[in-house]
């Protein structure tokens, strides 16, 4: 009995390997047929590792175990053994091809991002994913959605925390979409781990992967480049929908681009700018400076009282629509419509007692974005 | 030593240094190369099959390369 004791770390050992399943440690199978692929190479070299250690090993003890002092083993000196040489240079060097073999024929498919039926531009920006469908005039933003409150611990963090988004990305099931990747600023990464796809987006280079979703549903990924201050806030949300809703999605986004279109023409009321203000600045600006527009000295300047907020209207539209080279203030020209432009700068400009009471239209903006 | 005790060949020293490349050579041979004293055989027998094995790889990622185009 007392010569069995050291068998019980390893029955429990055992025992436990079910709950290890759950507990989820292992790469993740994923949901297309790339990411299943890569997660059976993933398993396969496990165990050719498993197996190369248990022998090595299994022998090692044995040898030590049976070659003892005490049971009179004395050292055989040898200096050199050809044969057994070349045989530890050719195992590893047959192991090593035949595992080479299918993860080279995985990795070629994986580059293969011929014949998509869909081109969507990935661009990273300090700190989110614009998404441009090429050839659709389709273009928009995609912004961290996790309320402020709960990222300051003053709310309950909800189910999706910072992994949650206003605008996902929108992709037919069953269709090969190509991800064409870049970045406006600094190095990001596009992940979604469920396709198996993780991509740099490097400024100046276009990085190319592709997808074919098989299943509707949410997939959810973040970036993994670290690229300053929200690099855990820049969540990447993809929602795949069947081919006849995502058309219709497809529709929509057309239709609403088309109303942007049309309502920057219109009238807008003080009111009706400072309330679309306060949304664009809280999605697109507080991440800088503040909710409070206090900014974070240092680093963000405050809005409140700044000589640019409550002075010259074209300074202030200028730096917004420009932004100012070599600082993280980015030109928001080409990023916001100059609906959201022009409610976002009225809305600075009347907030946190800036009291300017000027009210920025559309036009104007138009007119100084030429 | 007037007389270079290794008889050269064209098979021994490509055999010298495929095992140079491999990283595995008897102590006897090993010996019998070091005394040698006509380095340039190996040096360019060594060039000649670096360049044999670069073209090898190349033409083995083609080949790979062809059976995964689809
Ligand atoms: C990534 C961080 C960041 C974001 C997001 C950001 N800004 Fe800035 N902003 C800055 C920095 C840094 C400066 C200071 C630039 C400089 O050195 O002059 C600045 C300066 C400004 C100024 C000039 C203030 C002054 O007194 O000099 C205005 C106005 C401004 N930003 C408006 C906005 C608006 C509007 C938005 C949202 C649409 C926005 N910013 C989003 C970083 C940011
Ligand atoms: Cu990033």
């Amino acid at each position: 009995m007392t010569k069995r004791i050291w068998l019980l770390p390893w029955i429990g050992f055992l025992v436990s390997l079910p709950a290890a399943a759950a507990w989820q440690v292992n790469l993740s199978p994923g949901h297309t047929a790339i990411a299943r692929d890569i997660h059976d190479l993933h398993m396969i070299i496990f165990w050719v590792c498993v197996a190369i250690g248990v022998v090595v090993f299994g022998v090692m003890f044995w040898s030590i175990l049976h070659h003892r002092k005490s049971k009179g083993a004395e050292a055989h000196h040898f200096h050199e053994n050809t044969v057994v040489e070349i045989l530890w240079t050719l195992i590893p060097f047959g192991i090593l091809i035949a595992m080479a073999v299918p993860a080279t024929a995985t990795l070629i498919r994986m580059y293969d991002s011929t014949e998509a039926d869909l081109d969507v531009q990935i661009t990273g920006y300090q700190w989110k994913w614009r998404y441009q469908y090429l050839g659709q005039d389709i273009d928009y933003f995609s912004v961290l959605s996790t309320p402020r409150e709960q990222i300051n611990n003053e709310e309950e963090k909800g189910e999706h925390y910072l992994l949650e988004v206003d605008n996902p990305l929108v992709l037919p099931a069953g269709k090969k979409v190509r991800f064409l990747l870049t970045s406006n600023d600094v190095i990001h990464s596009w992940w979604v781990p469920s396709f198996a796809v993780k991509k740099d987006a490097i400024p100046g280079f276009v990085n190319e992967a592709w997808v074919i979703p098989e299943e509707p549903g949410i997939y959810r990924g973040q970036c993994t480049e670290l690229c300053g201050k929200d690099h855990g806030f820049m969540p990447v949300v993809v929602e795949v929908k069947p081919q006849e809703e995502f058309d219709q999605w497809l529709a929509d986004a057309k239709a609403a681009a088309a109303e942007q279109a049309a309502s920057a023409e219109q009238e807008w009321t003080l009111e009706q700018l400072m309330q679309r203000g306060e949304q664009v600045y809280n999605t697109s600006c507080a991440a800088c400076h503040q909710a409070s527009g206090q900014g974070v000295p240092g680093a963000f300047p405050a809005l409140a009282g700044s000589p640019i907020t409550t002075g010259d209207i074209d300074a202030h539209i200028d730096i917004v629509l420009h932004g100012k080279a070599g600082t993280a203030m980015q030109a928001f020209g080409s990023q916001l419509n100059a609906v959201d432009l022009a409610a976002v700068i009225t809305f600075e400009r009347n907030a946190w007692g800036n009291d300017t009471g000027d009210s920025v239209s559309p036009q104007q903006i138009a007119e100084r974005n030429q | 030593m007037a007389e270079d005790p290794q008889k050269g060949g064209f098979l021994k020293t490509l055999q010298s240094v495929l095992a140079a490349m491999f990283g595995v050579q008897s102590e006897h041979r090993r010996l019998e190369d070091f005394s040698s004293h006509k380095p340039w055989r190996f040096i360019l027998m060594g060039l000649a099959v670096a360049v044999v094995f670069v073209v090898l790889v190349m033409l083995l990622v083609r080949w790979a390369l062809s059976l995964g185009a689809v």
